[in-house]
């Protein structure tokens, strides 16, 4: 019954076989045959029929295991928000309680990356430039538009992308201002609501990719290139270190380090938090819209 | 209950059961179709009519309130990202020549 259910999603048995020679470029043609699921499993020999049945039954079986098995793990977890859970110790009542005094930020996870962690996230930004950088050393190509580390003949051969489709101009034109509003909302929010620089940042690498698919490489290259590129990430992970250099120099750990802290859930609050946030926003903006460019035609335009 | 509301409720059901009965055979065309533009055709019923079914049996059902004006930007995001996306896919099937179906014929 169940190897009968799977045999019919699976549509072995009506669809047919589209020629060889001509692939099929018609929807219409796509005749169906009243061949049963019976029909197949009987032309074909004894010892494929058991091998088919047997797996049918061993994928359902080994299937209703697993969700077994998850459903007792559940079962034994620790119940939701009670006291005496693993979770519930002093690092996060620490954070719960001195956060806002200590930080300044009105959403506790912001003031925890950004300001107790902030060198986790510092090296979490720089992980994602040095991940451009490899990809350029292994994917750029040079002006010809040839690629000489990898030796891929395909990346320069690509077809270049027309950006002829009316439809998606259109809809690209209602879309990216108000994609790029709310990555920009976001960004500048991850204080005090749930986002941040990670976030909003790939909100905005998004709207930057559909922006190029839409209207083509040209019209990318009058406000985004190369060395833009490099300039936004360098400055951003530079500001980001200096401001953090500063902020453990005068001793972190929620110290007097003349950096106010503002009225906390104002838009100018949170001490650094607001500055780092953006700079995370473009480092991972900024990442995003490379890999695409990278991987996708090998630089960042034409003129590189 | 008075009339008006079991009204609202029927309309509401009708719409919920609609929108899944949408998205239930697309999820299955997706599966038994063989060729691309068949299954994309398929997926891309879901992903509009199916969506817009639904939110709106969940909006009739749950009243006007902020919440409501969120998922009528989501169905107007829906309907703009989803049936574009399809086309882009389409419009690269038929570009490219090659089948972007994952299950090769025999």
């Amino acid at each position: 019954m169940i190897a009968l259910f799977i045999n019919w999603v699976e549509g072995e048995d009506t669809v047919p076989v589209p020629e060889k020679d001509s692939p099929s470029r018609n929807p219409g043609r796509e005749k169906r045959h009243s061949t049963k699921v019976s029909n197949r499993v009987g032309s074909s020999s004894s010892h494929t029929k058991e091998l088919t049945l047997l797996y049918d039954v061993l994928s359902v079986v080994v299937c209703l295991t697993v969700i077994c098995a998850l459903l007792v793990t559940v079962s034994w977890l620790p119940k939701f928000g009670s006291s005496d859970n693993p979770a519930e110790n002093e690092v996060y009542t620490r954070y719960v309680e001195s956060e806002l005094r200590e930080a300044g930020a009105v959403n506790t996870v912001a003031g925890m990356i950004l300001d107790y962690r902030a060198f986790d996230t510092l090296g979490e930004s720089n992980v994602l430039f040095v991940a451009v950088v490899s990809v350029i050393i292994l994917l750029r190509a040079d002006r010809k538009g040839k690629n000489h580390t990898l030796n891929l003949p395909e990346l320069a051969t690509t077809p270049e992308e027309k950006p002829d489709d009316e439809i998606l101009r259109f809809s690209a034109r209602i879309l990216i201002p108000a994609v790029l509003l709310f990555g920009i909302y976001v960004v500048l929010n991850g204080h005090l609501s749930a986002g941040g620089g990670f976030s909003g940042g790939a909100i905005l690498g998004g709207a930057m990719i559909l922006y190029v698919r839409a209207f083509g490489v040209e019209k990318m290259e009058k406000i985004f290139t190369f060395s833009t590129y490099k300039w936004i990430t360098f400055g951003a992970l530079m500001t980001y270190t200096l401001l953090k250099t500063w902020s453990f120099y005068t001793g972190a750990n929620g110290l007097e380090s003349g950096i106010p802290l503002g009225k906390p859930g104002a838009i100018l609050s949170g001490g650094l938090i607001l500055p780092l946030n953006i700079c995370v926003g473009l480092v991972v903006a900024c990442t995003m819209y490379a890999f695409y460019s990278l991987f996708s035609k090998g630089g960042f335009g034409n003129g590189q | 209950m008075t009339a008006l509301e079991w009204i609202r409720f029927l309309l509401g059901a009708l719409l919920l059961l609609s929108g899944t009965f949408f998205i239930v055979s697309s999820v299955v065309g997706n599966f038994r179709f063989r060729y691309v533009l068949a299954r994309m055709h398929a997926a891309g019923l879901g992903d509009t009519l199916g969506t817009l079914l639904l939110f709106a049996g969940i909006l009739i059902l749950c009243g006007f309130s902020v919440f409501t004006l969120k998922l009528l930007l989501i169905i107007l995001l829906m309907w703009t990202t989803g049936a574009v996306s399809s086309h882009l896919i389409m419009q690269m099937e038929i570009n490219s020549g090659s089948s972007a179906d994952g299950r090769k014929e025999k």
